[in-house]
């Protein structure tokens, strides 16, 4: 008996040993283990950046920094095809853009000049000559002109048309009904005028015009004979890639990992790095992974950033994010055509700017987004310029909690609500049960809790809220019965993504079918079209318009702003000039550099 | 034997059809589509989307969708992944292997495991040794597999190190080469082991009982009788003979190889079947769910299919008519 007692054991020990071989073969975390090459002689590493002057030469060279992200992406490594933020990180470490965004939102020059002329009707780019691709050609116009032609062609089928179709002769070519599967087909309003400067005619004049046109060009010359119908598809694009950013692609793993190592010729000047990888890592594990050095570069959920606090090997690096989110009243609904406003239960101004003094939006983001947040009174990202003055805008969440809530009170008593059942609820002005039912998205773990405190917050006032059916709605059910106006539905939380152009057309005209509240205004509708107009490609007019459209929102309230969220991203310790901004750290790759390599 | 073969295989035909109707129905039923996510001001329009929704034709009465799907499907033509842009068939073509691997390599640990405990469980039911491998056993079933993973990254990965917590490969690793086949085996060996070791439990079980129930047998206490070695007895007569359940358990196994495991490939950010299957859900990815639980139908037929012919060749008593 002892004998195979003894045997068990030993089996058991060497299943274990194997295991354990297996994995242990080397112990030192993936990311430090490239080779030295490269190094530079400085030896003052440690002080680089205390001096200004210090120029990226005198940082520390060599080293691979490791991109996290937390869902696989698609692998469509082109711009004018790719749709997630799981592509555009790749797109943004091995490609660049002829413009670039600046800090408030506005449009600048990065690897190409462009001008307005004076009609607002021409756009000449002039692109930086000596540019190089990484398969060693020029970056020239033919491979933004042709860029175009692809967008245009009829069988494309990417999400860029909307960009796309202001130029003059982009609809000739996109109803083309014989047409070559290749992008040939050339479009009336785009004229080259040498190898590095192409003239544009638009349709229309509007302000947003740069903002909105396509210029980030793909390149020509490696796309060279592959029909549009099959670039999604090709090698060229999802295999090996090719840009004119600081890395070039060596080794795309599908939905997981894409290795790429510096590009010595890059137009900005060579990189610090030896390279980086970007990973997909299972986002639950986040803060962790950074800590353990799996990743280096990752954002995290704020709630993770608490327990990274006081940590020196990390930094936590917060960025505004260009999103927001609302509570919206249901005022109409769609009629297959136009918004029709139709539903008188909020038709009352009073009680929606009662609802929106009820609501304890700072208590929400510290209660639940650990302060990550800053609360809002416009439907913009705080960064923008078209932000508007605070101190214009009714303030409906003071730092006296117990004025809001009083005042809360005397709206909806002056608005008629001001009878109470036997249960102590609010009636409606004809003395009926007034009840309001709050629709909230699922998904994350303070969804819940937060939408309590929400419906809290209302039951505080006397206003009988509660959660619609009980429950909260997994995203794709919440969209579908917000899309066809639930009756259910009074209120309903949801988030929106902004671009950097501030023109609320999409989500606020009265034939948007994304303005989920219904509501529209003949002075919204003016203000939006006054925004777009000729006048306005003065900026301060335009800057103006927005800012009179914003104070109607603030007092009309269709939805109640709640905040825009701080994104947070966790960076290894030793990975230095990482800097987020807009929806991304990937922002001037070619600047990061390692303290930690020999 | 050939015709029972045959007559099996025929029958899988209309419960494919009767499987495929379900699973299509219940996957439009789901709420959203894989457009639901795109409404985005600062990318998209609700035209674009419109105009793609009747391109894909998810505008259609069911059963044209239906109709159009099945008459694709005879024709190996499994639809694009709306998600990742690409034809299914080569999006799980490109997962498959890393399932597999994980599959095989976690059934091995499992067999090893269950083998050797079993065996000693069974040849000394009843004593210490033997509760203590049923105490494990049952601890490593009741433990929820999400719980033993996170554990087994914070003790493996952070504590000690030995294996990194997420991926597949490494990087900066030519495929094909010798160091890309061990960092694969590295990236495996954790998610197998938890995948393995909760398993076991069924195994182990299933083996010990059956040995005890031998040793009271005739042919056991003939050959004791006759002076055989105790070691003998238990190698070759009822091990022999005991192995053969374990034997036809593989063939259920073969819808787990190839359908890895949705949990464990999630928690290891293990770009494998399972995780994909949950994210083509979650992202209402219908046709690469649909192509999915079609595989994996097809696999539990056939793996049932061959649990049953497999279990009349290595028992020469059972026939199969």
């Amino acid at each position: 008996m002892k004998k195979s007692l003894l045997l068990l054991l030993a089996m058991l020990l060497a299943v274990s040993l194997l295991v354990v071989a297996c994995g242990g073969d080397d112990e030192e975390p993936a990311d430090t283990d490239t080779g030295e090459t490269d190094v530079d002689d400085t030896d003052d590493t440690d002080e680089a950046d205390d001096t200004d002057e210090a120029a990226e030469s005198d940082v520390p060279q060599g080293g691979t920094v490791t991109y996290g992200f937390t869902q696989p992406f698609a692998g469509v490594f082109d711009y004018a095809h790719y749709e997630g933020q799981d592509d555009s990180l790749v797109l943004g470490l091995f490609h660049d853009t002829l413009l670039s965004t600046a800090e408030d939102l506005s449009t600048i020059d990065h690897a190409a000049e462009y001008e307005v002329s004076e009609d607002g009707l021409t756009v000449t780019l002039t692109i930086q000559e000596g540019i190089l691709w990484h398969d060693g050609s020029e970056l020239t116009v033919d491979d933004m002109i042709y860029t175009w032609q692809v967008i245009a062609h009829p069988d494309y089928e990417g999400p860029r048309t909307s960009n796309g179709e202001m130029i003059v002769g982009f609809e000739d070519v996109k109803n083309l009904e014989d047409y070559d599967p290749l992008p040939v087909h050339e479009l009336e309003g785009v004229t080259k005028v040498n190898d590095y400067t192409v003239e544009v005619q638009v349709n229309q004049v509007s302000p947003n015009t740069v903002a909105n046109l396509w210029t980030n060009p793909s390149p020509s010359n490696h796309y060279e004979g592959i029909p549009v119908a099959d670039l999604m598809d090709a090698d060229e694009v999802r295999r090996n890639p090719v840009g004119f950013g600081p890395f070039k692609v060596t080794n795309v793993v599908p939905g997981e990992m894409v290795e790429m190592e510096r590009f010595d010729d890059y137009w900005q000047g060579a990189p610090n790095l030896d390279g980086v990888v970007y990973r997909v890592v299972d986002g639950a594990m986040g803060a962790e992974l950074v800590q353990q050095g799996e990743v280096d570069i990752l954002e995290i959920q704020p709630g993770q950033a608490v327990q990274l606090e006081g940590n020196p090997d990390v930094q936590v690096l917060e960025y505004e994010r260009l999103s927001y989110s609302y509570i919206g009243f249901k005022l109409g609904h769609w009629d297959g055509e136009q918004v029709v406003m139709d539903n008188p239960k909020f038709e009352d101004v009073r009680v929606r700017q009662a609802f929106a003094y009820a609501l304890d939006r700072q208590g929400m983001i510290d209660s639940f987004s650990d302060g990550y947040g800053v609360v809002i009174n416009a439907p913009e990202a705080v960064i923008s310029w078209a932000y508007p003055d605070e101190s214009s805008l009714i303030q409906y969440d003071t730092d006296d909690r117990e004025a809001d809530i009083a005042k809360a009170n005397e709206l909806l008593d002056e608005a008629g609500y001001d009878q109470r059942d036997a249960d102590g609820w609010r009636l409606d002005p004809n003395g009926e049960e007034f009840t309001v039912n709050f629709m909230a998205m699922s998904g994350s773990d303070i969804s819940e809790p937060r939408a309590q405190y929400i419906v809290q917050n209302l039951q505080d006032v006397g206003v009988n809220a509660r959660l619609q059916d009980g429950q909260l709605f997994e995203f794709n059910l919440f969209y579908d019965l917000v899309e066809e106006d639930d009756p259910d539905i009074d209120l309903f939380m949801g988030a929106w993504g902004l671009a950097a152009d501030p023109d609320p057309s999409g989500l606020w005209r009265q034939n948007d079918f994304w303005n989920f509240p219904r509501w529209y205004s003949d002075l919204s509708e003016e203000l939006i079209v006054r925004g777009l107009s000729e006048e306005a490609l003065d900026f301060d007019y335009r800057k103006e318009v927005y800012q009179e459209w914003h104070q109607h929102i603030n007092e009309e309230l269709p939805l109640i702003p709640l905040f825009g969220p701080t994104g947070v991203y966790a960076v290894d310790g030793n990975v230095q000039n990482v800097q987020p901004f807009l929806s991304s750290a990937v922002y001037n790759p070619h600047l990061w550099y390692r303290t930690d390599v020999e | 034997m050939l015709i029972y073969t045959l007559r099996r295989i025929l029958i899988m035909i209309p419960i494919l059809v009767m499987i495929s109707i379900v699973v299509f129905t219940l996957a439009l039923a789901m709420p959203g589509d894989a457009l639901s996510g795109q409404i985005d001001p600062a990318n998209s329009n609700p035209e674009y989307i419109a105009e793609m929704r009747d391109r894909l034709g998810l505008n259609d009465p069911v059963h044209v969708q239906y109709a159009r799907w099945a008459g694709n499907v005879l024709q190996w033509d499994f639809g694009r992944s709306y998600n990742r842009k690409m034809p299914v068939t080569e999006l799980i073509g490109q997962r498959l292997p890393n399932t597999i691997l994980l599959s095989v390599m976690s059934m091995i640990i499992t067999y090893i495991l269950a083998f050797f405990m079993g065996r000693y469980a069974g040849r000394h039911p009843y004593t210490i040794g033997d509760y203590g491998i049923q105490g494990l056993n049952y601890l490593m079933l009741a433990v929820p597999s999400f719980v033993a993973a996170i554990f087994a990254i914070f003790f493996f990965s952070f504590q000690l190190g030995w294996f990194p917590a997420t991926g597949s490969i490494g990087s900066g690793i030519q495929p094909g080469t010798m160091e890309f086949w061990l960092s694969k085996l590295k990236h495996t060996a954790l998610p197998a082991l938890v995948l393995g070791m909760l398993t076991t439990a069924s195994y182990t079980q299933f083996l010990r009982n059956d040995i005890i129930e031998s040793s009271q047998k005739d042919y056991v206490r003939t050959a004791r009788a006759k002076g055989t070695a105790e070691n003998a007895i238990y190698n070759k007569h009822i091990l022999r003979n005991s192995i053969i359940p374990i034997v036809t358990l593989f063939g259920f196994d073969i819808a787990s190889i190839i359908g890895g495991s949705v949990i464990i490939e999630t928690v290891f950010g293990f770009p494998g079947i399972g995780e994909l299957f949950i994210s083509s859900i979650t992202n209402r990815d219908s046709s690469v769910v649909l192509a999915i639980t079609l595989m994996l139908s097809v696999a539990t037929l056939v793996g049932n299919l061959i649990a049953d012919l497999v279990y009349g060749l290595v028992d020469p008593r059972i026939r199969v008519e």
